[in-house]
């Protein structure tokens, strides 16, 4: 290959990756550039320029994407400061599709959906980037506990736990099975409740959250995911077939959402920004 | 730690390509003459780093350029607009001061 073959094919490679306004005249001006580069290689060498020496340089140069780069600045779909967000955003969609039981098609659908979102974000970002501008927010104490919500919470922890252990108050024909009432199976659900209900109250007696009460919080919430989802899949909760048929998807439903509930609670907690040094000072 | 030092001090001469570049083209030049004259200088900058600025430079408003096709190769040639001339100005302003802070902070040790 001659020379002029090696940097016309890489300034056409360049090129192709430059606007349509100004790939011309750059790709006019870099062959020059380069021939020039060339003859002052040959002569500082003292042989004849070949495709050897021509790929050398040209390699030296940077790759075509590289070398384009320099020219113009391309337009970013995802910053790379928005890059961490991006692939929570693809992951958190991602389980709830599979958690959700749709089918897999949703996926590149709901990515497509997340790339168009940063596209059109980082598009506003680069011609207005006052709009995203940062400002300050007013962040109130995360530890803070409202003791008007733990109270709340109990209580409804309370009529949970009575609708539960008699769930004929709400309708006549919602009677347990004979299996269900079983001691391996009906009574471990009012424990957790009774315990949740302890973590809330001493939330409300001393007014904020610890590490340690979100942990047991979120730990008895995962429990009583997996044993309502137990229970669904075993079956046999209620006496009459019928009902059993019509509330068992509704308690998988319970189940599913009380997880999520678990996940988002770890998440806001793996999430939580706390100022501290990684080393203890000396 | 040597590649290290390496990028801090191509970091470091990379600040001061702007402002050598605006300095080498009060009189019109083309890109690979710009560059042997900057290396003679004792400044050698890499071409894949020189090119690309002098059209980024010039979409700034601070070059102006024209082609000569009359030689036997084809050239494009730069030179100082008005707003270039008031950024070298600027930038050299501050290049002296930062030279001077810099001079007192490193006595200083």
């Amino acid at each position: 290959m001659k020379t002029t073959e090696v940097i016309d094919s890489y300034v056409t490679a360049v090129g192709r990756q430059l606007p349509l306004r100004r790939r011309d005249d750059v790709a006019y001006e870099l062959r020059g550039l380069l021939a020039d580069e060339l003859a002052e290689r040959a002569r500082d060498t003292g042989r004849e320029p070949d495709e050897a020496m021509a790929v050398e340089l040209l390699r030296g140069y940077g790759t075509p994407a590289e070398t384009a780069v320099r020219y113009h600045r391309p337009f970013v779909l995802v910053p790379a400061g928005d890059t961490r967000i991006f692939l929570i955003a693809v992951l958190a969609g991602g389980a709830m599709i599979s958690i959700a039981g749709l089918s897999a098609l949703w996926l590149p659908a709901w990515i497509g959906a997340i790339v168009v979102f940063f596209a059109g974000r980082s598009l506003i970002q680069a011609r207005r980037p006052a709009a995203f501008a940062w400002r300050p927010r007013r962040m109130p104490d995360p530890d803070h506990a409202s003791r008007l919500a733990g109270a709340a919470s109990i209580a409804g922890l309370a009529a949970l736990g009575a609708a539960y252990l008699r769930p004929s108050m709400l309708d006549p024909r919602l009677i347990y099975s004979d299996s269900f009432r079983e001691v391996w199976r009906m009574p471990w659900l009012p424990v957790l409740l009774a315990a949740l209900i302890v973590v809330h109250l001493v939330v409300v007696i001393r007014g904020r959250w610890t590490d340690g009460l979100r942990w047991a919080r979120t730990l008895v919430t995962i429990s009583a995911a997996v044993q309502i989802g137990w229970h669904v899949s075993y079956g046999d909760v209620f006496a009459q077939p019928a009902v059993d048929a019509r509330m068992l998807p509704w308690l998988a439903a319970v189940s599913g959402a009380l997880m999520l509930l678990a996940v988002a609670q770890l998440v806001l907690m793996w999430a939580r920004v706390r100022p501290a040094p990684a080393v203890a000072p000396a | 730690m040597d590649e290290v030092l390496a990028r801090l001090e191509a970091e470091l001469r990379r600040g001061t390509l702007v402002l050598a570049v605006l300095s080498g083209l009060h009189d019109e030049r083309y890109g690979y003459e710009l560059r042997q004259s900057l290396t003679e200088a004792g400044l050698p900058v890499e071409e894949g780093t020189l090119y690309p600025l002098l059209r980024r430079l010039e979409a700034q408003g601070l070059l102006e350029s024209s082609w000569n096709t009359s030689g036997a190769s084809p050239r494009r040639y730069y030179r100082l607009s008005t707003d270039g001339r008031r950024a070298l100005k600027l930038l050299t302003e501050t290049w002296r001061r930062q030279v001077t802070v810099l001079d007192t902070l490193l006595e200083e040790r």
